[in-house]
C-alpha cells in the first residue's frame, strides 16, 4: 500500500496481439514488481484463458474475467466484485490489469472512483501497446484503439521489426498527435524498466485536449467503369501522408490489378479474384474527412 | 390494460396508463431458483420455472425468455466457457479455428440450447398471454464477432468482401431465429447487438445497417415488434440504429437517457432503459433502485418509454431492489413517496429533535403526503382528529404534508422513512398503518403517563417571600417552610427584600408580604434547542 493508503494499479491496454501478455511477463521481472505482492487481473475478449495461461506462474494472485470487454456494463458487476476482492481481501502492494483491446480505459478510472471501491485503488500508470503492423489498419474501424492511445500515460510501439522505418516514423507522428505522452519503440516488448517506472498517471480523458484528436476514417469504393490512372495517382499524391492504407482491386482499363499502399508505397500485382466490381478497394485516411478521401480516390 | 398491451403500445409510441416495466431477467432467474447459471441456462424446465418465479416476484409487464447471446454461436461451433454467475462466454471463435464460413449453416430450431429456449418461449407465451414475452436473438455484428473474433476489425480492411459475406450469414441467422421465437408465441424480438458499441457510425452504416435492416423488416412483416438492444458507449450510433427501423431502442447506463430520448423521438422510435445495473441494482438498496427508476421515468415520460435495466440483470441482484422498482412503477402513491424521500435524503439537513416532546401537552404529528390527495393519509389524519378532543386540550395534533419543504425537513429530523406515519411526541409510533381508535388512545395515554412521571422527576420549585423582612414576612416564610416540611417536598424558600427585585415580580413593595411560587423544569442541557421546540415550552407557561 502506498503512503496515502490506496493500492497502485498499472493498466495495460492494446489491441489483441499487440503484446500485452509478453509485456506483463517482462514487467513481472523488473525490480519495481519482482519483490512485491502483486495481484494480476487479466481479461481478453474471446480468447478466454489463453492470456491467463501464458502469464508465468509466481508469487502473485491471478484473477481472470471471462466475459467480453472489460469494463463494459455487462461485466462491470464482475469487475467490481473482483476489484473489491483484490482491494479488501488480497490487499496486494500493486495491481496489474491487462485489459481487452476493446475496453475503454476511462471506464476503469470511473470504477476506481466509484463508492464500491472506497478509494482503495488508484491508477499508477496506464500503458498502451500499439502493434506497429496493425494500428493503422484497425484504427478506422475500432475507435477504442485510438481512445486507448489517447488515454495512456505511456505508449509502447511494439513489433517495430515488422514495418520499415518510413512507416514507423509516420506511425510515431500519428501517435504523438493523438497523445504527447512518452513513446518507446520496441520489437518484443523489450522496454527498459526505467521507462516504465518513470511513468505517472494523469487523467487524459478530462480536459487535456480541448478538441478531439484527428481520427482514422475508412472508405469503401466500388465501381464498374475503369478508373483513370492519372487522376487516381494524382489523388494519392494530393492526400500524401493523409492516406494511411489502401488495398483492393482497381481496373485502370486493362483489367483488375491488386493495388496496395503500405508504408507510403503503392504496389501492384495481379488480382487474385474478382468477387465484386472490377474496382473494389478500401482506403484508410488520417485527419481527412470521408468525402475528400472518397472524391480524391474515385 | 394488460402488461402486454402496455408494452406494445409504448413500443408504438401510443399513450399508456402507466410506464411499462420490463426487467431483463436472465441468469438472475437461476439465482431465484437457487441454481448456478451453467445449470439454469441449459434446461427449458429451469428457464420456465425461473421466469415464472420472476413474474411472480416482480410482476413485470414484459420479460425475456432468456438472456444468453452465445446460443447461436455455440450451435455454429464456437467453444464456450461457463460461469456460475454469468451467461457463458465464447472462448474459441469457430472461423479462426480453420472452419470456412461457407461450411456454416443457419441453426435449426431443434438444435442445441436453442431448442430449450424455444420450448421455454412456447410455454411462457402460452401461460402468460397478458405479458409481453421477449425472444432475444444475437445481433448480426455481435454474432460475427463471436464467429470470427477481433480479427473482424483487421479483415474490414484486409478482406472487406469476406466481412460482408459473414454479416450476410449472421443476418440470415438473426432473421431465422427471430422467426423461431415469433412462431413460439413471443410478441417482441430483441435484437441484442452490444458489440456495435465498438464501432463508429460510418462503419456501422457500412457493415451493420445493411444486415440489421432486414432483420427488423422480417419481424415487422410478421406483425411483431423489434427492439434494438445495445450496451456500452454507443451514443455515437443511436442515430444509425434508429435508421435500421426498429420499433424500439434499448440502451444501458453508459448513454444519458435524455440523449436517447431526443434522438429516438426524432425518428419516432420508442426507447427503453437505463436503470444502473451495478452501482444501483446490484450494490444499492431498494431506496436507491427507486430513486434511479424515478429519474429514468421522469426523463422517459409517459409515451414511448419502457423502464428496463440496460442489460442482462446481474445474477446476484437483490430481489428486493427489483421489487422496490415494481412498487413505484405500479403505485403512483408509492412513487410520490419515494420521490419525496429521495429529495429529503438529498437535503441532508434536519432539526435537532432531541428535546422534542417535552411540552406539557402531547404532540401528535402525522407525516403525510397530503391528506387531501392521498386516501391512507386522509384516514390517518381522521383517526387522530377524532380521538384528540377526548383528551380535553392535553393533545395537540398537526399534519405535516411532505410536499412542503419544511415538512420534509421535519420528517427527516424525526427519522421518519415511510408515509403516512404517526409520531407521538416525536416518537415514531404508527408506520403506514391506520391505528384502531383504542390503540391510538392507549398510545397517547401511555405518553401522558410517561410525561407526568418524568415531569415529577425533573421539576424543581422555589417559593419566594417578598417583603421588607419584618415580622409579617418572617411569619409567612415560617408557614411556607412548615408546609414544605409537611409535604416532604424538596422546595427552596428564599426571602427577597430588595425593592427593585420585588417590583420585577410585578408587585409593589407596599403589597408585601407576597408569596411567589416558581416552578423550574430542565428542558434541555448541553445543546441549543430549535426555536420551534422552545415555542412549545413557552406555550405551556402562557
Amino acid at each position: 500500500m502506498s503512503e496515502c493508503g490506496s493500492i497502485p494499479a498499472w493498466l495495460l491496454t492494446g489491441y489483441l496481439g499487440a503484446g500485452k501478455t509478453t509485456l506483463l511477463n517482462r514487467l513481472l521481472e523488473i525490480p519495481s514488481f519482482k519483490h512485491k505482492r502483486l495481484a494480476l487481473l487479466i481479461n481478453e475478449f474471446g480468447d478466454i484463458g489463453v492470456d491467463g495461461a501464458l502469464v508465468r506462474t509466481g508469487e502473485w494472485s491471478k484473477f481472470e474475467l471471462n466475459k467480453g470487454s472489460l469494463f463494459c456494463a455487462c461485466i462491470k458487476a464482475d469487475t467490481v466484485k473482483t476489484l473489491r476482492q483484490i482491494a479488501f481481501e488480497v490487499k496486494p502492494d500493486a495491481v496489474i490489469i491487462e485489459a481487452t483491446g476493446l475496453s475503454e480505459s476511462s471506464d476503469l478510472e470511473a470504477l476506481f472512483e466509484s463508492a464500491a471501491l472506497e478509494g482503495r485503488l488508484r491508477t499508477q500508470a496506464n500503458v498502451c501497446l500499439v502493434d506497429a503492423s496493425t494500428f493503422t489498419r484497425i484504427a478506422a474501424f475500432l475507435p477504442a484503439a485510438t481512445r486507448q492511445v489517447q488515454q495512456a500515460d505511456g505508449i509502447l510501439i511494439n513489433k517495430c521489426d515488422l514495418v520499415d522505418q518510413a512507416e514507423l516514423a509516420r506511425l510515431e507522428a500519428i501517435i504523438s498527435r493523438i497523445n504527447p505522452a512518452p513513446i518507446y519503440q520496441t520489437s518484443h516488448c523489450d522496454v527498459p524498466s526505467a521507462w516504465f517506472e518513470g511513468l505517472w498517471h494523469s487523467c487524459r480523458c478530462c480536459g487535456m485536449s480541448q478538441s478531439p484528436p484527428a481520427g482514422a476514417v475508412s472508405v469503401s469504393i466500388e465501381r464498374v467503369a475503369p478508373v483513370d490512372r492519372a487522376k487516381f495517382t494524382s489523388g494519392v499524391r494530393t492526400l500524401g501522408d493523409k492516406l494511411l492504407r489502401l488495398k483492393g482491386n482497381i481496373d485502370f482499363g486493362d483489367g483488375s490489378v491488386m493495388v496496395e499502399l503500405a508504408g507510403g508505397r503503392l504496389t501492384e500485382r495481379p488480382a487474385a479474384s474478382l468477387s465484386r466490381a472490377p474496382t473494389a478497394f478500401v482506403a484508410i485516411g488520417w485527419d481527412v474527412d470521408r468525402q475528400t478521401l472518397m472524391s480524391l480516390l474515385s | 390494460m394488460t402488461g402486454k398491451e402496455r408494452v406494445l403500445k409504448a413500443m408504438r409510441c401510443e399513450p399508456v396508463d402507466r410506464i411499462p416495466w420490463v426487467p431483463f431477467v436472465g441468469c438472475h432467474a437461476g439465482a431465484l431458483l437457487g441454481m448456478a447459471a451453467d445449470e439454469y441456462l441449459k434446461s427449458s424446465k429451469h428457464i420456465i420455472d425461473g421466469v415464472n418465479a420472476s413474474i411472480q416476484r416482480y410482476d413485470p409487464d414484459g420479460i425475456p425468455v432468456a438472456f444468453d447471446l452465445q446460443v447461436e454461436a455455440e450451435i455454429l461451433g464456437c467453444d464456450l466457457t461457463w460461469a456460475q454467475e454469468n451467461p457463458p462466454a465464447v472462448s474459441k471463435h469457430v472461423l479462426s479455428q480453420g472452419v470456412a464460413l461457407e461450411d456454416l449453416r443457419v441453426p435449426r430450431a431443434d438444435q442445441g440450447r436453442l431448442k430449450e429456449f424455444l420450448d421455454a418461449a412456447r410455454s411462457l407465451s402460452s401461460k402468460h398471454p397478458d405479458r409481453a414475452v421477449y425472444g432475444l436473438i444475437t445481433g448480426p455484428f455481435t454474432l460475427a464477432l463471436h464467429l470470427l473474433g477481433t480479427d473482424i476489425f483487421l479483415k474490414m480492411f484486409d478482406d472487406e468482401p469476406y466481412i460482408h459475406r459473414l454479416m450476410a450469414f449472421c443476418r440470415d441467422v438473426a432473421v431465422t431465429t427471430a422467426g423461431y421465437y415469433l412462431d413460439a408465441g413471443c410478441s417482441i424480438v430483441a435484437v441484442v447487438d452490444p458489440m456495435t458499441s465498438q464501432i463508429g457510425p460510418d462503419v456501422f452504416e457500412q457493415f451493420v445497417t445493411p444486415y440489421a435492416l432486414p432483420v427488423f423488416e422480417s419481424i415487422r412483416s410478421r406483425g411483431a415488434m423489434g427492439s434494438f438492444f445495445v450496451c456500452g458507449h454507443a451514443q455515437q450510433n443511436l442515430d444509425v440504429m434508429c435508421r435500421c427501423r426498429p420499433d424500439n431502442v434499448c440502451v444501458d447506463e453508459n448513454i444519458p437517457l435524455t440523449v436517447v430520448k431526443e434522438i429516438c423521438t426524432k425518428h419516432r422510435v420508442s426507447f427503453g432503459g437505463n436503470l444502473q445495473l451495478t452501482t444501483v441494482l446490484l450494490l444499492g438498496k431498494p431506496a436507491d433502485a427507486q430513486k434511479n427508476a424515478i429519474e429514468c421515468m421522469d426523463i422517459g415520460g409517459q409515451t414511448g418509454f419502457i423502464l428496463a435495466p440496460g442489460c442482462d440483470l446481474p445474477y446476484a441482484v437483490p430481489p428486493e431492489n427489483l421489487c422496490a422498482v415494481t412498487e413505484i412503477v405500479q403505485d403512483e402513491y408509492k412513487r410520490e413517496i419515494a420521490r419525496t424521500m429521495s429529495v429529503t435524503q438529498a437535503q441532508q439537513c434536519g432539526l435537532d429533535m432531541r428535546e422534542y416532546g417535552q411540552a406539557d401537552r402531547v404532540i401528535v404529528d402525522i407525516i403525510t403526503l397530503d391528506s387531501e390527495a392521498c386516501a391512507p393519509c386522509q384516514y390517518m389524519v381522521e383517526a387522530v382528529k377524532k380521538v384528540a378532543p377526548e383528551f380535553e386540550g392535553l393533545v395537540e395534533w398537526r399534519e405535516h404534508k411532505i410536499k412542503y419543504r419544511e415538512s420534509l425537513v421535519f420528517m427527516n429530523s424525526l427519522m421518519v422513512r415511510n408515509v403516512p406515519t404517526i409520531c407521538i411526541d416525536g416518537i415514531i409510533t404508527f408506520v403506514s398503518r391506520i391505528p384502531a381508535r383504542d390503540e391510538l388512545v392507549a398510545a397517547i395515554q401511555k405518553r401522558i403517563y410517561d410525561k407526568v412521571r418524568t415531569r415529577i422527576q425533573r421539576r424543581r420549585a422555589l417559593v419566594l417571600v417578598l417583603g421588607d423582612g419584618g415580622e409579617q414576612c418572617q411569619k409567612l416564610q415560617a408557614n411556607v417552610e412548615t408546609a414544605i416540611a409537611e409535604l416532604g417536598a424538596e422546595v427552596e424558600v428564599r426571602m427577597v427584600t430588595d425593592e427593585l427585585e420585588i417590583l420585577r415580580h410585578g408587585v409593589s413593595p407596599r403589597q408585601t408580604p407576597v408569596a411567589v411560587v416558581a416552578k423550574y423544569q430542565v428542558k434541555s442541557s448541553r445543546r441549543v434547542p430549535e426555536t420551534a421546540i422552545i415555542k412549545e415550552w413557552i406555550k405551556d407557561v402562557l
